[in-house]
């Protein structure tokens, strides 16, 4: 029976309907965005448009998405793969990625429909939440994660094993087919999911970044030009929430592209649960971008009392979202430390792993454990805004209490700030002593630096919170445990430091972008104990200051590295090199770029500006140093596409990079690039210590195991 | 992950014998925590929160060690 | 642009190369971390609802002034009035259970799989027990019947942090006992089939955690909501 079920998605018809839903779906949604960027620069340009502009707009989308639904029935066959059209709808048709949206999008039709009218207590007979079938909304979204993941065949396996079926790990594209499709597809090799974590993230960023643009134009001048209020507020809501998944995204790229490699292992401990953590990020990420169609303007916290009471019903897609998105990160997060614990290579102790993985388990501690509190925090509001349970109205008796809700989502929310940058400090600590030609400085210490810093995340979240109305005790115990933060990573610095000193340092792009990193880091850093100051912080909380923090922060501990890392390992992934000129014009344009636009939002936040406002008083003077971040925010914009311009055209060419370009001892270089199905064509054995990097040079780090007779 | 009923036993069996040493232990360990249960009950009058969590955490501590056997995990021979 | 090549000297027509097997012993030693490390992981969650708990329930200053009856003070814990007879019969059901669960684990490691399948049955009708307990009665999905057994109207989602938060700790604690109860059938259905002979016997090993875990979390469920505190009416 079940058997049969998954026997009959991968039937021919079921292709062709699937190829027809890409084809009616996409064309709905491109026509969609165009009609609504057109009917926006009509609106902005004062153009007198047609009273019955919108249903024309709406009868053309529908008959051509008829139409071309049915083309896609009919290129689902194959028929049509002459046509270019013909060839997008066949592909589209076998991949996992339409498949399981067709899913999402029956079950949550079928539930929306059926709860619509339905009211979840009697009692409540009248309010917002109840009339406008929000319980629907959110039983929906819930379900519909589950019909993603079964129509994508993410729980294909599973389920055959629940009834009784063995199933044996796939490996491999899909047979008889392309191989760029297993990118499309569910895959368990640790590799594919990474570079689908990377590419995703890279996309997602480029949204976020548009998103950007677009409110920082409305910011360049005072008073309103682009956008109405709410407009507003739902897209820097949406830039901070979409931004945060595109880092989480990376951070999945690099650990599980990594990770696995660098402890020598084939795989990670449990290939479909990878597979599972990535595919239901694409549910989740669906349902962010319906909260950004019906509108949330909670900004990316959703405190409440605002997130439970606000009319714009996106808040509940966007609490339903970045709840699904936890279950990708406890996931992944237990997947790895399990994969570090039982997979490593013979010899790999734990003293000789590359630092790179000490980051990633000390990411994952975080990870698994704080991102159920807020879950917690996010189904409470969800809760009262359906059900009508009450967490945070202080009108009963006992009283809720809106400060509980900040508790569990800092709990979690401060440690997922430092979820995004220890990998990058692990990145930086894994590159320094490559282009640097010298030993890591202090290898024990920047180890335990890293856990120590995961473990200090937990104790200093209520430092978001001095002005919420928090006793003065709790307010002096987390000002002090926030100043703990600097000892594990001045730890780093002291290393980074110790690194470089009396090197002989090459600067290729990645050492660019390694290096550009610490200088951003710093600025984030210093920028910090001035907040985590009760006195200082009472003054700079709410204002563009944060702001400027935050982004040098997260800009220094993860974007900086990232990109650095990208351009590192471009050559493993792909086998090819990168174009020098071009990733280094990025780097220049990016930096000063980056630290005009930080240091501009320090400045204008010192100077009075608000953050998660709209617009300002031309009194303030602050029109110039606006549109100064509005144009670097431009440049960082052309720098990105400078980069991803560079990455695809140097994929095509013929070139092939040299074995081991950057002199690097860590083991991913022993094997061939791009990494065969399962890493090493045999077995490793690590055999000394990792960063002895200007030393001996026969002191090697990690051999193939040698055949017994050798 | 799955169960190959058709191979022979992967891990090298201990002599388990016919368990019923295993069997009286979980039995001893069922009765202990019937009778924490039942002091929890009965201290409520007592109104002391310290109290109730330490028995909980003796109950929880006895559920992990001999229902969980948490101590396999640092058994490398896996069984 | 592939970036994993199919082996180094281009088989790829051979798709379905073989992986490096990995020994049933090191599987086991990773599924086990792996459950443990969940485990640890939703401890965050349960304690996450337990901290609301007892942030929420407490004696607030408008509280005193208000009900001058109540000697309380500000600060000082409360629970609501639930039935003691229903908390300490479903607590009771939950632990037998347990017992029987390992039972069964015990049994599936030394063969008796007669035991073994007897046991799971009685587990899962202790734990549906327990499940309708909570749902039927606590919940008050029959009013007529809860108000028959407890002698008082059931709570409400709606009446306050009261029901607010018995609600989610009780609902979330419930989810865990269904998706334990379909754990069970599981590994009764594969049990027929011969699954879990001696040696192999992870299936139910993992389910016995599973649900010994979801009894942990009821440990510290029933006093927090059952029996700390004062009585507030």
């Amino acid at each position: 029976m079940v058997k049969a079920i998954v026997n009959f998605s991968h039937s021919k018809f079921a292709r062709s309907f699937y190829a027809a839903f890409a084809g009616a779906a996409l064309t709905w949604l491109l026509l969609s965005v165009a009609f609504l960027a057109l009917n926006w620069i009509v609106d902005l340009a004062d153009i007198a448009a047609p009273e019955n502009a919108v249903a024309l707009q709406g009868t053309v989308r529908l008959i051509l998405a008829v139409l071309m639904g049915i083309l896609g029935f009919i290129a689902g066959s194959g028929v049509l793969n002459g046509l270019w059209i013909g060839r997008f709808l066949y592909y589209a048709g076998r991949t996992a990625l339409v498949r399981g949206l067709f899913g999402q999008g029956l079950v949550f039709a079928i539930v929306y429909f059926l709860m619509r009218d339905v009211r979840t207590i009697p009692e409540i007979e009248s309010g917002v939440t109840q009339a406008s079938g929000e319980a629907a909304i959110v039983l929906g979204a819930l379900l519909s994660t589950f019909g993603f993941l079964w129509f994508s065949g993410v729980m294909t396996d599973w389920t055959l094993q629940m009834f009784g079926h063995h199933t044996e790990l796939k490996h491999g594209g899909p047979p008889g087919e392309p191989e760029w499709l297993r990118y499309f597809n569910i895959d368990v090799n640790h590799k594919v999911i990474g570079i689908q974590y990377g590419v995703t993230g890279i996309l997602v960023l480029l949204l976020g970044g548009a998103l950007a643009i677009l409110f920082r134009l409305e910011l360049a001048f005072p008073g309103m030009q682009l956008f109405s209020t709410d407009d507003y507020n739902t897209l820097f809501s949406a830039h901070g929430m979409i931004m945060i998944a595109a880092v989480f995204l990376g951070v999945g790229a690099l650990i599980n592209y990594l990770a696995p490699v660098m402890i020598g292992a084939a795989d990670m401990a449990f290939p479909r649960l990878n597979a599972f953590s990535y595919w239901i990020g694409v549910p989740a990420a669906v349902m962010l971008v319906g909260g950004m169609i019906l509108g949330w303007d909670t900004g990316w916290v959703g405190y409440p009392p605002h997130s439970s009471s606000t009319q714009m019903l996106g808040v509940v897609l966007f609490l339903m979202g970045f709840y699904m998105n936890g279950f990708a990160s406890i996931a992944s997060a237990i997947n790895l430390l399990v994969t570090v614990v039982t997979m490593r290579a013979k010899g790999m102790n734990y003293w000789r792993m590359p630092i790179f993985v000490w980051t990633a388990i000390a990411t994952s501690i975080m990870q698994f454990s704080a991102t159920q509190t807020v879950g917690v925090a996010l189904s409470m509001v969800l809760l009262q805004r359906t059900m009508g349970m009450n967490f945070f109205d202080p009108s009963t008796v006992p009283p809720g209490d809106p400060v509980l809700y900040q508790h569990l989502f800092w709990f979690y929310s401060h440690p997922a700030v430092y979820v995004w940058v220890v990998p990058g400090f692990g990145l930086i600590s894994e590159l320094l002593p490559v282009f640097a030609r010298k030993p890591l400085y202090g290898y024990k210490w920047v180890a335990m630096s890293s856990i120590g810093i995961a473990l200090v995340g937990f104790i200093v979240w209520a430092h978001h919170m001095f002005t919420a109305g928090m006793p003065d005790t709790l307010r002096y115990i987390f000002m002090v445990s926030t100043m703990f933060v600097g000892i594990p990573t001045g730890v780093k610095f002291f290393s980074w430091l110790g690194t470089i000193w009396g090197g002989k340092m090459i600067y290729p792009t990645p050492m660019l972008f390694i290096l550009g990193s610490i200088s951003v880091f710093l600025l984030g850093g210093l920028s910090g104990p001035i907040l985590a100051t009760i006195p200082t912080d009472l003054h700079l909380h709410d204002s563009y200051w944060v702001v400027g923090h935050f982004h040098a922060t997260i800009f220094g501990g993860f974007v900086f590295p990232f990109f650095g890392a990208l351009y590192y390992w471009y050559p493993k992934i792909t086998g090819r090199m990168y174009n020098e000129w071009l990733g280094k014009l990025h780097f220049w344009l990016m930096l000063p770029a980056f630290w005009v636009m930080s240091i501009g939002q320090m400045v204008v936040g010192l100077r009075g500006m608000r953050r998660r406002i709209a617009d300002y008083d031309p009194a303030l003077n602050l029109d110039f140093t606006h549109s100064l971040i509005t144009i670097a925010t431009l440049v960082i914009g052309w720098s990105v596409l400078i980069m991803i311009y560079n990455l695809w055209t140097s994929a095509r060419s013929k070139e092939l990079a040299p074995e081991n370009p950057w002199g690097s001892r860590s083991p991913e270089w022993l094997a061939p690039s791009p990494l065969p199905e399962f890493n090493y064509l045999s077995p490793i054995e690590i055999i000394g210590e990792p960063y002895e990097y200007g030393k001996d040079e026969e002191e090697i780090y990690a051999r193939p195991i040698p055949a017994i007779g050798d | 992950m799955s169960d190959h009923h058709h191979e022979k036993p992967a891990v090298q069996l201990h002599d388990l014998g016919d368990g019923k040493a295993a069997y009286r232990r979980i039995f001893l360990v069922f009765v202990t925590l019937a009778v924490l249960t039942i002091i929890e009950f009965l201290v409520t009058p007592l109104e002391s929160a310290v109290l109730l969590f330490i028995l909980a955490f003796l109950k929880a501590a006895l559920v992990v060690y001999f229902f969980m056997h948490v101590y396999r995990l640092w058994r490398e021979d896996a069984h | 642009m592939a970036a994993v090549t199919i082996g180094h000297d281009d088989h790829h027509d051979d798709h379905h190369e073989h992986a490096p097997e990995i020994p049933y012993p090191v599987q086991l030693r990773s599924n086990r971390v792996g459950l443990w490390l969940f485990c640890i992981s939703e401890i965050f969650l349960f304690a996450g609802l337990l901290a609301a708990r007892f942030y929420l329930w407490r004696v607030s200053p408008d509280m005193v002034a208000s009900h001058p009856a109540y000697e309380v003070e500000v600060g000082e814990i409360l629970r609501p009035e639930l039935s003691q007879t229903v908390g300490f019969i479903t607590t009771a059901m939950l632990l037998v259970s347990s017992y029987y669960m390992v039972r069964a684990e015990v049994a599936a490691e030394h063969g008796h799989r007669g035991r073994m399948v007897r046991s799971l049955w009685v587990t899962f009708v202790l734990g549906l027990l327990f499940l309708l307990g909570v749902v039927i009665i606590e919940w008050g999905t029959m009013p007529e019947l809860a108000q028959a057994i407890t002698g008082h109207s059931p709570i409400r989602p709606t009446d306050g942090v009261f029901g607010a938060v018995l609600f989610a700790m009780t609902g979330m604690h419930a989810i865990h006992v269904t998706t334990g109860l379909i754990f069970i059938l599981i590994l009764i259905g594969n049990s027929r089939k011969g699954w879990y002979q001696p040696g192999r016997t992870w299936g139910v090993e993992a389910c016995a955690i599973y649900w010994h875990y979801v009894d942990v979390v009821w440990i510290f469920f029933y006093p927090a909501l059952y029996l700390i505190g004062t009585v507030w009416h």
